[in-house]
Parts: C-alpha cells; sequence; structure tokens
C-alpha cells in the first residue's frame, strides 16, 4: 500500500458520514455551538469563538492524547477489522434458525405496506443499535475486569470530538460485535418476514436517524461546550450536557446517563441525570481510580488491573474454601466416614 | 471446434452450478408465492413443481460431468430429494419393492426452504459460483452493506 493510500485510510473518518467525525457533523456541530453560545448564553461572537476554540483544550496534554490515540487505534482497527465476525455471518446464522421454527413463515408479511416496512426497519435498527449501545456501557462501568478497558476512555481531562476514540482496542473489538450482533438479528429478521421490500431510509447513505443523531450535534457530547436540553427532552434523548456529566469525576455523578443518543434507558433502569446549568465538571477518574498515565499504559495498564483482579479473586476463593474447609466438620465436607 | 469444446468442458461445472443455484432460488420463492394470503395456490405450486424439475434435472446434468463429486453430490441430493415437496408435505423417499413411490415422511415448507438455501450456499462453497441469480442471501448482504461494517462501533 502507497503512502497516500494509507494516510488516506487514516483520515477516511472524517470524510465518512456513517462516522460521527465527519467533517459535515462537526461543522454543524461548531454552528450548533456558536448559536448556543450567542443566543441562549448571550455571549459575544468573540467570546464564543474564544470559547469554542479554547487553545487549553484542544491543545492540552490530555487531548494531544486522543489524537495520537487515534492514529495508533485506526492502524489496529485497520488489521483486526477483517478478523471479527460480520453482520453478515450473524445475519446468515439467524437467517437459517428462523426457518426452523413453523410459526412464521419466510415472506408472511411480504404484502405489508412498504413505505410502513421501511420506516419500522430504520426505527427498530436505531433503537436496537442504541439500546445494545446502553447496556454494553453499563457493564463497561458495572464489571470491573472491562471498566478496566473502559477507564482509558475516561481518563480523559479534556474533551474534544477526537475523545471518542480515546479506548483501548479491546473495547472497539466489544463495541464493533455489538454492532454486528444486533445488526445481524434485526436485519435477518426483518428479511425473513418482510421479504425483499425491507430497505432502511437515508440521508447521505446514512439512517435517517442516525443522521439526525448526528446533525443534531452529537459530537458536543464530548467537548467543553456545555448544552443542556429542556428537562422532559432529557428523559428521551441524552443532551451533551448529560453526557459531560457522565465524564464528571463527582460522586453524584458516577454511573450515570451511559445512554447513547436516547436517555430514555436510563430513564428505564435507574441512571439517568439531568444536566445541571452553569454548573463546573471536571473530567476524569478522580483521585481514588488510578488511570493511565502514558500511551503505552493506555494499552498494558487495563491487562495489569485485569490480573491483580483475577489475583484478588482467586485469593478470596482460596480464603472462602479454606475457611469453610477448616471451620466445617469432616462429616459436613465429605459426608459420613465409612 | 476443439476450442469450443475446449471451453466448454472447462466451463461445464460452473455453468450447472449457476443453474443449480438460480432454480434452488426460484423453488424458495414459488414456496413463498403458495404460502401467501391471498396466492392461487394451484398456480403457485405448477410453478414451483417446474422450477423443482430444473432444478433437479440441471443438479443431475452436474454429477454427469468428467468428475466424480463425491460427497457434494450426496449433500446436493439429499437436501434437493428425489421428488419436491409436496402440498401436503410429503416427499418421495425412495421406491418400494412393487414400484411404487415411499412417501411416509413430511417435511415443513420452512426446512425445505432451508434446505433450498443450504444447496445455494453449497454452490458457492464448492463451485465458487460468480453469477448469483435469486440469490436468497442477497438482501442480507445488501442491508448489512447499507449499514456499513461495525459503522455503529462507535464507543461513549
Amino acid at each position: 500500500m502507497e503512502y497516500t493510500a494509507i494516510f488516506d485510510d487514516f483520515l477516511s473518518d472524517f470524510i465518512d458520514p456513517k462516522k460521527r467525525i465527519f467533517v459535515g457533523y462537526l461543522g454543524l456541530s461548531l454552528i450548533i455551538a456558536y448559536v448556543w453560545l450567542v443566543a441562549v448564553r448571550r455571549s459575544t461572537l468573540k467570546t464564543a469563538h474564544a470559547q469554542i476554540f479554547n487553545r487549553k483544550v484542544f491543545f492540552s496534554k490530555s487531548a494531544r492524547v486522543d489524537y495520537k490515540l487515534f492514529f495508533i487505534n485506526r492502524a489496529f482497527s485497520l488489521l483486526v477489522s477483517p478478523l471479527l465476525i460480520t453482520q453478515i455471518a450473524i445475519a446468515t446464522f439467524i437467517f437459517y434458525a428462523l426457518h426452523r421454527q413453523n410459526i412464521v413463515h419466510s415472506g408472511q408479511f411480504s404484502d405489508a405496506n412498504k413505505t410502513f416496512v421501511v420506516a419500522l426497519f430504520s426505527l427498530s435498527m436505531f433503537i436496537a443499535d442504541d439500546f445494545t449501545k446502553y447496556f454494553l456501557h453499563r457493564w463497561m462501568h458495572r464489571w470491573p475486569m472491562l471498566w478496566a478497558f473502559h477507564k482509558v476512555h475516561h481518563s480523559a481531562e479534556t474533551m474534544t470530538p477526537i475523545t471518542v476514540y480515546r479506548v483501548h482496542p479491546a473495547e472497539g473489538i466489544l463495541y464493533g460485535l455489538r454492532s454486528a450482533v444486533a445488526q445481524g438479528i434485526v436485519i435477518s429478521t426483518f428479511i425473513f418476514a418482510f421479504g425483499n421490500i425491507v430497505d432502511l431510509y437515508t440521508i447521505v447513505g446514512v439512517n435517517i436517524l442516525v443522521f439526525f443523531f448526528h446533525m443534531a450535534g452529537s459530537n458536543l457530547r464530548h467537548s467543553h461546550i456545555s448544552i443542556g436540553y429542556w428537562k422532559f427532552l432529557e428523559h428521551v434523548f441524552i443532551s451533551p450536557a448529560q453526557h459531560q456529566l457522565h465524564h464528571s469525576v463527582a460522586d453524584e455523578h458516577h454511573d450515570k446517563n451511559f445512554g447513547a443518543a436516547l436517555a430514555i434507558w436510563d430513564w428505564l433502569f435507574g441512571s439517568l441525570h439531568l444536566s445541571e446549568a452553569e454548573k463546573d465538571i471536571t473530567y476524569g477518574l478522580g483521585l481514588t481510580e488510578s488511570g493511565p498515565k502514558t500511551i503505552v499504559d493506555m494499552y498494558i495498564k487495563p491487562f495489569q488491573d485485569i490480573s491483580k483482579i483475577l489475583i484478588l479473586n482467586i485469593r478470596k476463593v482460596r480464603k472462602l474454601l479454606f475457611l469453610s474447609s477448616s471451620e466445617k466438620p469432616f462429616e459436613a465436607r465429605f459426608g459420613p466416614k465409612l | 471446434m476443439k476450442a469450443h469444446a475446449s471451453t466448454i468442458e472447462s466451463n461445464w461445472e460452473q455453468v450447472l452450478a449457476e443453474a443449480v443455484f438460480k432454480y434452488a432460488g426460484s423453488a424458495y420463492k414459488d414456496i413463498n408465492k403458495m404460502q401467501a394470503d391471498d396466492a392461487d395456490v394451484a398456480k403457485a405450486y405448477k410453478g414451483y413443481v417446474k422450477h423443482w424439475g430444473e432444478l433437479k434435472g440441471f443438479s443431475m446434468a452436474l454429477q454427469s460431468g468428467r468428475n466424480n463429486l463425491g460427497e457434494t453430490a450426496g449433500t446436493m441430493n439429499d437436501l434437493i430429494l428425489f421428488g419436491p415437496v409436496t402440498l401436503d408435505n410429503s416427499y418421495v423417499t425412495g421406491v418400494t419393492p412393487s414400484g411404487d413411490f415411499k412417501r411416509e415422511k413430511r417435511m415443513t415448507w420452512n426446512d425445505y426452504q432451508l434446505q433450498l438455501l443450504k444447496v445455494q450456499q453449497l454452490m458457492v462453497d464448492k463451485f465458487s459460483v460468480a453469477s448469483r441469480v435469486n440469490d436468497q442471501l442477497a438482501d442480507l448482504g445488501a442491508l448489512a452493506e447499507m449499514l456499513g461494517d461495525q459503522s455503529n462501533a462507535e464507543t461513549d
């Protein structure tokens, strides 16, 4: 591969409307930020400009790490992606499996209204994707071994749109598999039930709902521009301010707002926290968590943390077994003596 | 003439495998037509039997080339069956000593459609079928491509 081709591949996410950091979405986020600061916060254009392009944010040590990780993780992704199971493999497997039941037959609803089916498929795809993101994200926080990987993302002390790439490759793989499973299930189920009338409503080749999510300033989630919605709306959609609060070191913000686009999952499962206007938020892991300090640490430390967790757990199990065996009489442990 | 013969020889299996692939897909679609709410079952069944006949014919021709297809032939015959699954879901499993067809087994349409899908997959796996007319997995592939590989793999 020529150098230019490699370079193009590295920067392809900026010109791919399926990716969050597509230049079009970045530009729109910028416009939203200006409008918010000038029209809502009553800043002057000059102040808004200075606030948006804050050098302390974009050239901070944390942001510079993000930029390096972006390139390193892209290289890793190019190597690993071809090895991962694809949504088409999962879809085919489920499509075959659906033929083994006899409640619904293939193409049973193929005479349904096409407009309705396409809208339903587009919506189902969006919801399945968002729902699985919510749960995986929740598990990344709740399960110590997954948190070891996810801590890399939360170690960001300033946030820019590139912070979305500040992840351990293992987390990237998990999210990729999640995406393949969600897509595989929805695609196969719809094709089996509705046949070839299934299609996706798209704008610039992207699911129309995903497109609107990005248009609405998805890049501002990882930024220092704190935009909150009306309270009722923050029960339905996660605002940038709500996601920024998710990155806060404050105890009251821990394990809140796992949602990607929809807040309803957080609302339903008790992890919703509405945005707090004018509240200064400190991002990062706080003093109680030891995060990765260097680029190498970002890749190695999660494994060191996991091995510590495993050793601790093995010791606990051994201790439990040892205690239970020493405290109980022989008969209780092994049954009556023969 | 020899050149033509050589061309035919080298493409023999490929052309027949593509025909098997195509008619397995046709039979799959015909079964859907038969099961539609407003189906003219008699007409749809006629089309299904016709396409099944073509499927069986091409699959037999595929086995009559210079190469012994071995296990592939056995698998293909098991999947296509000796005769089509009929409207009462029975199918021919053999011949009695008196020369009648044995039809004591039944198979659901869903199960037979799955076998037809496997016939298509077998043709792809064993003969690298390039022309995939009536590909019943094409819609899955098209939608997957539209959504993009791991397009939503971004984390938060």
